[in-house]
């Protein structure tokens, strides 16, 4: 976070494109990258980012003078992706895992392994890739987590809470745990 | 010593706070023996050392050079028209080179004024004519532009603004803005021409999910506004009329705004109530079964039999919903206790509902699935068909059923054993007791003979039904297939074409001709008393439930399942894949449209009404339809 983000913010809110620059070229790379684990497509993430930018440019006016600006700018481009996934219907809902339906002491060090990792992401539904990411990927506190999908910081719990049981049902079921079984 | 699942939650938790020591020894001291958990706890560790692993990309030069572009064309639209940029924009600046190109002309002749007054004064009539239809043709070319080239990221504002006058237009919101000393300048009379055909063209402002934009533009507000101008909203509950706002009608003489660039766009908001007054179309009308095929008109007794008013017919989108004793704030449900924490639905950035969360799958529900979604009393919500029809308990704690090892008896159960809860007749014409069910410390059973059968309420102590007594003589029957316990009334269909029903140590019978009803909800708290609710064959029936016979309302539907409103003004009903509600004079609205998505059953909240996708194993809420 930017030590002067408070400041830019005031500036911008009040018009000062410069200011919206300087916010614009410290967030950029961060939010296309977490569009681009949403989507799974880098020019869609590009193009996504853009679209975030540009509503954070065009409502920033409209925000209150304490807007925690960094999430706020996560929630739009997480409600951006969503509403452009959604609209394509590739959005991958998944039923939820059983309480205690997971297996996870299939789950070995492999699945460290980016691809397992990216590939896990793509099969989880879009919310529960959405706070992953925010938490661990771009390094979101859990309030600034919360914040990015305006819920509770206790919802923002339970959901990771969710969203790791997800993934490891995920990665349980995937073909590499399947391999690992037949050696 | 704490749970698997105990164990599972706090292994998450502490991948985002440090344990506190204490609980931190509890867990790693049920890790040592749980396999389970353990590996549980690896895969998260490994997880989130993974996520964190993920390789970033570069910042793209294309996103920051459009961005900036926009953002700097916001700031000086001039300077972006006259240097080529034309994105988002374009119609900003147009809108600013018109109004230039009109302050050049009116200085022109005003020049040319000045110029003839020095040299001819008898010339200012002739040409004092001229200035008021050039800036005219000047400004409409303008809005013709606008409508049909401002690209998608600002179109909103310039097309608003030309749109104002028509009574059609979407673009009040922009009425409250502020005019640019530029738009000052516009003739409010040389825009009217121009509204109606930029009217179509509604614009998606980049503050709106695109799901919105879409409904928005897939309706024509000349023809919606025709319908609502026949619309007699008072006819219908407030829940299914959005009324027309004030801010639909903008006032035809109100100058038009170009709007800068900075910030003063329409609000999310505003457009998204706009959207859905679009998206509100009204029913024909006519008599039933005109133009409603498939309804049937029961006389409600207030006079309005036949009638069918015009009603919106307004698709909405759906939320999703967080689960029972679930992570977000308690909403009240049915039943007004228990596990009332049922429904958060997410908000977008601007406000508008957001479908992102659909994280219920209703496998966190108890019951089997295929079942249809119903409350517990205590306002939980289980998959069921109720009743099972074998077990009923007193709230005493005696329980009462079929006795297995002998059948045709009513045996009484303890916690230890059970025994025969009523006498066998001597009478060779018996034949068996069916338990009907229980209400407080009374229980009703139903006793069969060859000829004839009766009803007995007694008080189940101990292991027998005690001061048992014949209340009701219903000649010759059959046992019923089930009964249904509603608020401490019991209701059973009878073979016989009757319901019976039970309540207060009394029960009477009453005759119906919607045989062999299935699937039957009630709505207990109906305004005006209890309702009922069973399909009929290929007939929902919805009546009062002290005469289920007599039905209300009547609708031919193949649904799969329906809940009536707690109120008792409106039943939901899964037609399809689609959602409908009725009201009780057999209105129809379509609240959800369910394309891809199966809805297998529905249950209606105080907090809206929810519904099971099959295709999904998720639980959606849909807005706006809290009673």
């Amino acid at each position: 976070m930017l030590t002067d983000d408070r400041h830019l913010v005031e500036r911008a809110r009040a018009g000062d494109a410069d200011a919206f620059g300087v916010l614009f070229e410290h967030y950029h790379a961060p939010i296309l990258n977490y569009l681009n684990r949403m989507v799974s497509d880098r020019a869609l993430a590009e193009d996504l980012t853009q679209d975030t930018f540009i509503k954070a440019y065009k409502s920033l006016p409209k925000t209150d003078p304490d807007l925690a600006f960094k999430a706020w700018l996560y929630r739009i481009a997480t409600n951006t992706a969503i509403s452009h996934l959604r609209r394509g219907k590739i959005v991958r809902w998944l039923p939820f895992v059983g309480e205690h339906e997971t297996r996870a002491e299939r789950i070995d060090s492999q699945v460290t392994r980016t691809s397992d990792i990216s590939a896990a992401l793509d099969q989880l539904p879009k919310h529960y890739a959405s706070i992953l990411l925010l938490r661990h990927y771009q390094g979101l506190s859990l309030a600034e987590t919360a914040q990015a999908l305006d819920i509770t910081e206790n919802a923002a719990k339970l959901r990771l809470f969710r969203a790791r049981k997800a993934f490891a049902k995920i990665y349980e079921d995937s073909p590499l745990s399947g391999e690992e079984d037949l050696r | 010593m704490i749970s698997h699942q105990e164990a599972e939650i706090l292994t998450s938790a502490r991948q985002d706070a440090p344990l506190d020591p204490v609980v931190e020894r509890e867990l790693q001291a049920h890790l040592a023996t749980c396999d389970q958990c353990r590996a549980f706890a690896a895969a998260t560790e490994r997880l989130t050392a993974g996520l964190r692993a993920l390789p970033t990309t570069p910042a793209s030069p294309r996103v920051r050079r459009e961005v900036m572009e926009q953002v700097n064309a916001g700031r000086n639209p001039l300077v972006a028209l006259l240097t080529g940029n034309s994105s988002a924009s374009f119609g900003t600046t147009l809108s600013t080179l018109a109004a230039v190109l009109l302050i050049g002309v009116i200085g022109w002749f005003a020049l040319d004024r000045l110029y003839f007054d020095s040299n001819n004064g008898n010339e200012n009539n002739q040409i004092a004519a001229v200035p008021t239809e050039v800036p005219a043709n000047v400004f409409s070319a303008t809005s013709t532009l606008e409508a049909t080239d401002a690209p998608a990221p600002t179109a909103t504002s310039e097309t608003k603004a030309t749109e104002t006058p028509s009574p059609t237009a979407t673009s009040e919101p922009t009425a409250t803005t502020p005019p640019t000393p530029t738009a000052t300048l516009v003739p409010t009379s040389t825009t009217a021409p121009t509204a109606t055909s930029a009217s179509t063209e509604v614009p998606v402002d980049l503050t709106v999910p695109q799901e919105t934009a879409a409904v928005r533009s897939a309706k024509e507000p000349t023809a919606t506004a025709t319908e609502k101008a026949t619309v007699a909203p008072t006819t219908v509950p407030p829940t299914q009329t959005p009324a027309p706002t004030p801010t639909q009608t903008p006032e035809p003489t109100q100058t038009p705004a170009i709007e800068p660039m900075d910030g003063s766009t329409t609000s999310a908001e505003d457009v998204t109530a706009t959207s859905e007054s679009e998206r509100t179309t009204a029913a024909s009308t006519g008599e039933a079964g005109e133009n409603s095929p498939g309804i049937e008109l029961i006389d409600p007794g207030d006079g309005t039999e036949g009638a069918v008013e015009d009603v919106p017919n307004e698709t909405t989108n759906t939320d999703a919903i967080e689960p029972i004793g679930s992570d977000e704030e308690a909403t009240p449900g049915v039943g007004g206790s228990g596990d009332t924490t049922l429904v958060e639905a997410d908000q977008s950035e601007a406000g508008t509902t957001s479908l992102m969360d659909a994280s219920v799958s209703y496998n966190m529900i108890d019951g089997d699935p295929s079942n249809h979604l119903g409350l517990t009393a205590e306002g939980r919500m289980i998959f069921t068909n109720v009743p099972d029809g074998a077990t009923f308990t007193t709230s005493d704690g005696y329980t009462m059923r079929s006795a297995d090892s002998q059948p045709g008896v009513v045996e009484i159960c303890t916690d230890s054993y059970c025994e025969p809860a009523l006498e066998t007749p001597e009478d060779g014409s018996w034949q068996q007791d069916v338990p009907m069910g229980v209400s407080g410390t009374t229980a009703y059973v139903l006793r069969i003979y060859s000829d004839r059968s009766e009803v007995i309420v007694g008080t189940p102590q101990g292991t027998q039904i005690v001061d048992p007594a014949v209340v009701l003589d219903l000649g010759p029957t059959s046992s019923p297939a089930a009964s249904y316990d509603s608020d401490g009334t019991i209701y059973a269909w009878l073979p016989s074409g009757e319901w019976l029903i039970m309540s207060g140590g009394d029960a009477y019978t009453t005759q119906s001709g919607y045989p062999n009803p299935t699937l039957v909800r009630f709505a207990p708290s109906g305004n005006d008393g209890p309702l009922v609710g069973y399909f009929s064959g290929n007939t929902l029936v919805v009546a009062y439930a002290s005469d289920p016979g007599s039905a209300l309302l009547t609708l031919n539907t193949e649904g799969v399942d329906f809940d009536i409103s707690p109120p008792g003004d409106q039943v939901a009903v899964i037609r399809g894949n689609d959602i409908v509600i009725y009201d009780m004079q057999g209105n129809e609205k379509v609240v959800y449209e369910g394309g891809d998505s199966q809805p297998g059953s529905v249950l209606w909240l105080r907090s809206g009404l929810v519904w099971v996708d099959r295709t999904s194993g998720l639980l959606f809420q849909i807005p706006d339809t809290a009673p």
